[in-house]
């Protein structure tokens, strides 16, 4: 009965497409009655459409002929470039478009950070850098700079622990770095009656007089553009100054360029002559750092811990000739001289001491690094040039990783693909299920 | 051969102006079975003929006619007409009447294309689709190709949308 129906329904399809594809809407003879109400709802349906006109016709076709030729008009920030740039593709656009973006970044971004770059830069250079304090600079003039330090700076600049509370005058020509005790200065005025280093009596705070023993040691980095010239430079400037070079240590950077540390013993009496003949060099200077160490008080200390103990050693020996005078046991004499024995090995000690600390007081050591330019931080404030060219490394450095990226994909490629595609497929069949069902709400409805 | 002279060659293309004068009443009648008004069908049929022309030729595809395509752009650009406007493809009755600006109104002649209208309009967007290729003069294969179906499903399809038309008018009537 079913499929007798089924059948039925199919005649009743074909028998109508082929009524309606030969337009035999009128009824016939041994037409269905249900056929009949269809064909003439249709012929209904097809009085109520309009027919178009010869003149909407002819009228349509010219006006196809004259924007058919005419491109689409462009739409958005296409429309701007289609104005502008006439002539150009307008497959260009997009590139210009980005191109443009780009452009307006950059134009907006160069103000505000030379802006930045200006106020952030030190103009103490490296020298002020040092200390790592973000400080306003309280007076600058051709000699130097002079800042003030608290006690919280200090404090909190560990890395420079060196760094006391006070004024700090830091001159740039002489490489000292001068500290002065907070108390000298009236407030936050500055040093208004105070002798600045260049008026002040040389000796008193740098170097050490005759009767102190001052340990004086510097460490400088420099930034080179050809470590091995400014090696031969440096080794020259040390001869000159009657220094050696205590170690050399050198490497190759990643860069391929060679970076160099060295350690110089110098005379303390060409201390500075040394650092500003370094100062001088063909280089630029990144951080310095200077600390003196006053060792006379330990000094005078072993002095005098050698004197008597010399002294025990003298009586001690008077003892030891009087007992041999007098026959004394071999015991007796055995003890005493064991005990000389041991205070000389103690006044040998502290002589030793004693020369180290002389040598160190006579000779100053320097630690110079020579950082090839490739490798060196860049210094504060802004520059275009340093900014595009490290861009550039990164947008290199993101493609290899890009490329890392993929070929690990490929590796994984068919521990992971089948998975994925299994999902793809569930998605990619609720997804077309959904879109039936909405495409046809009411195919169904009967 | 630069892009201009392609623009020339595409003028002088008499296959296009072949299928313009095949197609033209059909797709008038198709745009306007759908949207009811004949301004709209107007507009919409030269934008269908426009959009032909910018992409002439069609691209080869099996069993696809020049024809089928044809009304294949039609369609996108009614649907496009009623994204941009907003609205729903079926339009209320009220609207169907206002929209009319010709016939004699009052007539019997009249009210009845005016249900029809109405009745149509009241179809499902499948429905109406099938039914206005129909009226546009597609044969039931070409009507298939139209729709990227085969021909029995277009000739069952076609019988279910006048089933339910009838429907419809007779509770018009």
């Amino acid at each position: 009965m079913k499929r007798q129906g089924k059948r039925d329904k199919e005649d009743l399809v074909s028998e109508l497409v082929s009524r309606l594809d030969d337009g035999l809407l009128e009824p016939m003879d041994g037409d269905s009655a249900e056929l009949r109400e269809l064909l003439s709802a249709y012929a209904c349906l097809e009085r109520a459409v309009e027919e178009p006109t010869q003149k909407l016709q002819k009228r349509v076709r010219q006006w196809v002929r004259r924007h058919g030729s005419e491109k689409e008009a462009p739409r958005g920030l296409n429309a701007l470039w289609s104005r502008w740039l006439p002539k150009v593709d307008r497959r260009w656009y997009p590139a210009l478009s980005g191109a443009a973006a780009l452009l307006l970044i950059a134009v907006l971004l160069v103000p505000v950070m030379l802006l930045l770059g200006g106020r952030l830069g030190s103009p103490a250079g490296g020298v002020y850098e040092h200390y790592g304090l973000d400080r306003e600079l309280t007076q600058r003039d051709d000699t130097g700079v002079l800042y003030s330090v608290t006690a919280e700076d200090a404090r909190s600049s560990g890395a420079a622990s060196s760094v006391t509370p006070g004024w700090v005058w830091e001159t740039e020509q002489a490489l000292r770095v001068y500290r002065y005790p907070a108390d000298d200065f009236a407030g936050e005025q500055g040093p208004t009656n105070y002798l600045l280093p260049g008026q002040a009596e040389d000796g008193e705070t740098s170097d050490g007089s005759s009767d102190r023993m001052i340990v004086r040691r510097a460490s400088l980095a420099l930034i080179v553009q050809d470590t091995e010239a400014s090696f031969r430079r440096l080794q020259e400037i040390t001869a000159d100054q009657g220094g050696w070079i205590s170690s050399l240590e050198t490497g190759q950077t990643v860069q391929g360029s060679l970076q160099t540390s060295v350690s110089i013993q110098v005379p303390v009496e060409a201390f500075n002559q040394m650092l500003a003949q370094l100062k001088a060099m063909d280089a630029e200077l990144l951080s310095e750092r200077i600390t003196s160490q006053d060792v006379t008080a330990d000094y005078v200390d072993l002095d005098a811990r050698a004197r008597n103990l010399e002294l025990a050693e003298q009586e001690l020996q008077e003892l030891l000739e009087a007992a041999r005078e007098r026959g004394e046991k071999a015991q007796g004499i055995l003890s005493i001289y064991d005990e000389l024995v041991g205070i000389r090995q103690q006044i040998e000690q502290l002589k030793g001491q004693m020369n180290l600390l002389e040598h160190s007081a006579a000779m100053a050591r320097i630690d110079v690094a020579l950082i090839p330019e490739e490798v060196a931080p860049p210094p504060p404030g802004f520059d275009a040039g340093r900014v595009l060219s490290d861009a550039w490394k990164e947008v290199v450095h993101t493609l290899e990783e890009i490329a890392t990226a993929l070929l690990w994909a490929l590796a994984f490629a068919p521990l992971v693909l089948p998975p994925l595609l299994v999902v793809a497929l569930v998605v990619w069949l609720v997804a077309r299920r959904l879109r039936r069902r909405t495409a046809e709400p009411d195919a169904e409805d009967k | 051969m630069n892009r201009a002279q392609l623009q020339d060659d595409k003028r002088a293309n008499p296959h296009f102006e072949a299928l313009y004068d095949e197609c033209f009443r059909g797709v008038y009648r198709y745009v306007f079975a759908r949207v009811h008004d004949t301004a709209t069908a107007e507009d919409l049929t030269a934008e269908t003929f426009l959009k032909a022309w910018r992409k002439w030729p069609p691209r080869k595809t099996n069993g696809s006619t020049p024809k089928a395509w044809v009304f294949r752009i039609a369609r996108n650009v009614i649907v496009d007409h009623y994204r941009a406007e907003g609205r729903r493809s079926t339009v209320g009755l009220d609207e169907v009447e206002v929209r009319d600006r010709r016939g004699n109104p009052g007539t019997e002649d009249h009210l009845s294309i005016l249900a029809a209208r109405a009745a149509l309009a009241s179809l499902s967007e499948r429905d109406q689709d099938v039914l206005s290729l129909r009226l546009a003069g597609l044969s039931n294969k070409e009507i298939a190709k139209a729709l990227g179906v085969e021909k029995e499903t277009a000739g069952m399809a076609c019988l279910r949308a006048l089933k339910r038309l009838r429907k419809r008018m007779e509770c018009e009537a």
